[in-house]
């Protein structure tokens, strides 16, 4: 039975989900921490309220790695194939076709569970730009703290969501647990 | 239909090529999308690092609790005090002289230096902007070396109370301080956009009132400054330095109409030195020349945003009979406007703004005070002369 195809395809899977969610986290990081270095420049006491705006955008990159890594289990990269071509014989069955042509899907399933917390990853750059902005309010107003933290970790909800739906792909698709 | 199947319709030999040939095409599409908000991002970074700090240094402006606090001060020394742990710190060493002249000239410095830091640190693109503002700084600068000259005060004395800041090179503005006469200060400012100057020396000769020469250079200024707004494609940045800059100009206008009527010049007097453009119609400024009373300025401004700032003072310029409060309740509205610029535009010109006229707005109100008290007014007189954030 030949899964090349679909194993191949998983590891573009994995590649997006971890390449697109830095890309986000790493411009979110990145705008988040201009602002905090600004706001440390002025005032060095600044710097537990600037890491911990800073370290928000992170976590889309967290949740990409997760994502990749998940694929990878799923798809037989990490800890051998022989549970990717169980799944594919089972899926096959379901399906009424091949296994290769099983594997095929389940390596395409992987790549768009890979698009979604990936691309949801994206979300961090605006994270970003709130952080950036609320790291300029909270230095001017300490007490918006807890309201700033709020509308920052609005943008999450979106990465959540992304992984959430990569997670039930690899579920649905007995990548997971098979 | 299985995905061969699907590639073989398709014209493709396998799945493989065409999933490459689908991958391609939505990374293209990809960056086409991606590409214009990337750059909105890019640009956006660029004002983290600045507008961060300038947020951090406007958490440092005097709050008006301390003002107030400042205000019952007994004595010059205990207003140098209470600058202590604030922004003025670094100069505190100036005004230990206790003379209200002192203190203003650290506070001179604090001005400049405050602009100079922020035009330091605003990205490259908003330095242009920026300088518009310190433009003002130029004007402010000529305006004390005409007094001064006129005056005859040495050299020395007028360069001490310059404001060392503006777009005209510091060595510039030195070689202007030397002029022993109002003709060759005026002569000296050719090769700058004041050397028009020169159009109204012949009036100043006739009526000796500076006056002329000083409301000339407002002219100048905020003409030229207006012009320039208008005359060019704006981007989000010069779009709110445009709104700040119509409102300072409706400002300029409106405190010398309002003076003016209170002294009951008439219109023909009043109206070459008013600035053209700003936010206000041309009909309206025209119709407030001929009314004949403060009461009535007030009436004609109705439906516009200054009426509010403008009649919440009418009941102060009642009881004093002084136009002040109105001109302070302006001048707070302005920076109102500079503050809300700052909020609605976080990542661009916004802050810069917000903070220079709030920054301004700290230091007239600590020279106010400094003034106030050696001259020995009670603080319930000092209040009434401090500027407060219009609403």
């Amino acid at each position: 039975m030949d899964i090349s195809t679909g194993v191949a395809l998983a590891a573009v899977g994995a590649g997006i989900s971890m390449g697109a969610a830095a890309i986000g986290s790493g411009i979110g990081v990145g705008i988040a921490g201009a602002a905090g270095a600004g706001a440390i420049a002025e005032d060095p006491g600044k710097f537990g309220t600037a890491l911990v705006f800073q370290a928000l955008p992170q976590t889309q990159g967290i949740y990409g790695f997760l994502g990749a890594v998940l694929i990878m289990i799923g798809t037989g990269i990490l800890g051998g194939f022989a549970a990717f071509e169980s799944a594919a014989t089972a899926l096959a069955g379901v399906m009424d076709t091949t296994p290769e042509n099983a594997a095929l899907i389940m390596g395409l399933a992987a790549v768009g569970g890979g698009l979604s917390v990936g691309l949801a990853g994206l979300s961090a750059i605006g994270q970003g730009i709130t952080a950036a902005g609320s790291i300029g309010a909270v230095s001017k107003e300490p007490g918006a703290f807890g309201k700033c933290m709020v509308l920052t970790v609005m943008s999450e909800t979106f990465a959540v969501f992304g992984l959430l739906i990569t997670i039930l792909i690899l579920v649905g698709l007995n990548l997971l647990g098979a | 239909m299985t995905l061969e199947e699907l590639a073989a319709s398709l014209g493709f030999p396998s799945f493989v090529p065409l999933f490459a040939v689908a991958l391609a095409l939505a990374l293209v599409v990809g960056l086409i999308i991606l590409v214009p908000i990337l750059l909105r991002v890019i640009e956006i970074a660029n004002y983290a690092y600045s507008n961060s700090r300038i947020q951090v240094m406007s958490s440092r402006i005097i709050p008006e609790e301390k003002l107030k606090e400042m205000i019952e001060a007994s004595s010059l020394a205990e207003v140098v005090a209470a600058l202590e742990p604030t922004d003025y710190s670094p100069y505190l060493h100036e005004m230990m002289e206790e003379r209200s002249e002192a203190i203003e000239r650290a506070l001179n410095r604090h001005t400049a230096d405050s602009y100079r830091e922020v035009a330091t640190m605003v990205p490259m693109n908003l330095k242009s902007v920026l300088a518009v503002l310190l433009r003002k700084w130029d004007v402010y600068n000529i305006k004390l070396i005409l007094r001064g000259v006129y005056a005859e005060r040495s050299p020395d004395e007028i360069r001490a109370d310059l404001v060392p800041v503006g777009e005209l090179a510091p060595s510039k503005i030195g070689e202007l301080a030397e002029a022993r006469s109002l003709e060759e200060l005026v002569s000296n400012l050719d090769g700058t956009p004041y050397s028009r100057l020169a159009e109204s020396l012949q009036l100043f000769d006739q009526t000796r009132n500076l006056t002329v020469l000083e409301a000339r250079l407002d002219n100048i200024l905020y003409e030229d400054a207006w012009k320039d707004m208008t005359s060019k494609p704006l981007d989000e940045n010069l779009l709110a330095l445009k709104n700040y800059l119509a409102t300072n100009i409706d400002v300029v206008n409106l405190k010398l109409l309002f003076r003016a009527k209170k002294d009951g010049l008439t219109a023909g007097s009043i109206e070459s030195y008013l600035v053209k453009g700003g936010g206000l119609q041309e009909s309206l400024i025209k119709s407030i020349l001929e009314v004949d009373t403060v009461d009535n300025v007030v009436a004609a401004l109705e439906g516009t945003k200054y009426y509010q700032p403008v009649l919440g003072a009418v009941p102060e310029y009642e009881s004093t009979g002084s136009v002040l409060p109105i001109e302070l309740a302006l001048d707070g509205y302005l920076v109102r406007v500079g503050k809300n610029i700052s909020i609605t535009q976080p990542f661009g010109i916004g802050p810069a703004i917000g903070y220079l006229s709030m920054k301004e707005m700290e230091i007239r109100n600590v020279r106010t005070l400094a003034r106030g008290i050696e001259a020995g007014l009670s603080p319930d007189e000092i209040r009434n002369l401090i500027m407060k954030v219009g609403t």
